[in-house]
């Protein structure tokens, strides 16, 4: 579970249901699954090869709802625990501040940097805000698989065994 | 004008931030390493099977 590619991901998201059944307590677990079976459904549709009319107006609402059960999973779910970072992040982190140089940040206490940081769940990047602009371009270029970049990574992995 | 792009900004943007915030989560119950020791039981029943 290493080094996972973005197929990887795509297929942990696809059986993503079934993994976290049942995994969290009670009142969190339909809000979940929820939000899962949703996410599910956006990722089919935003990869959907030919889009109608309709279906772009059924991804439009859905967008609108899966940006609801986010902010409502951010507020309602996520508020109720204290999340620590993975013991692999505060890894990362911690070599991270042991590779700066010592010049760069003089003040800075090397002892501080062990134990976990809290971590919360950052839904204002760009990228989760881009959801909402997946409908306009399919409208504008024709469906994602013209323009994603999967198609040339894709290519760029397998030309190393197919076209030797 | 950015045009969107799809596996970067989805699969490893959003999808894979939600993810590892769920693993977040998990860790957080009171049994969080069982919860996460399932999880990875039924991952590989059913993302690593052939």
């Amino acid at each position: 579970m290493k080094k996972l590619g973005a197929r990887d991901f795509e297929d942990l998201l696809q059986c993503s249901i079934p993994v976290f059944d049942g995994l969290f307590p009670d009142p969190y677990d339909a809000p979940i699954m929820k939000l899962l079976y949703r996410l599910c459904e956006w990722h089919a549709l935003a990869k959907l090869r030919m889009h109608t009319e309709p279906s772009l107006q059924h991804m439009e609402s859905l967008t609108k709802e899966l940006a609801k059960l986010m902010r409502s999973f951010r507020n309602n779910v996520c508020t109720q625990f204290e999340t620590k970072e993975l013991t692999r992040e505060a890894a990362a982190r911690q070599r991270r501040a042991a590779q700066q140089p010592l010049s760069d940040n003089p003040a800075a206490p090397t002892t501080t940097k062990s134990g976990r940081k809290v971590k919360i769940l950052n839904l204002n990047t760009y990228k989760y805000h881009a959801m909402s602009e997946y409908v306009a371009f399919i409208r504008l270029f024709g469906t994602t698989d013209n323009f994603t970049t999967q198609l040339v990574s894709v290519t760029f992995v397998n030309s190393h065994m197919g076209f030797i | 004008m950015l045009v969107v792009d799809f596996m970067h900004e989805f699969e490893l943007g959003v999808w894979k931030s939600l993810f590892t915030h769920l693993i977040r989560l998990l860790y957080a119950q009171p049994d969080g390493r069982q919860r996460v020791n399932e999880l990875d039981a039924r991952s590989v029943a059913y993302f690593f099977s052939p």
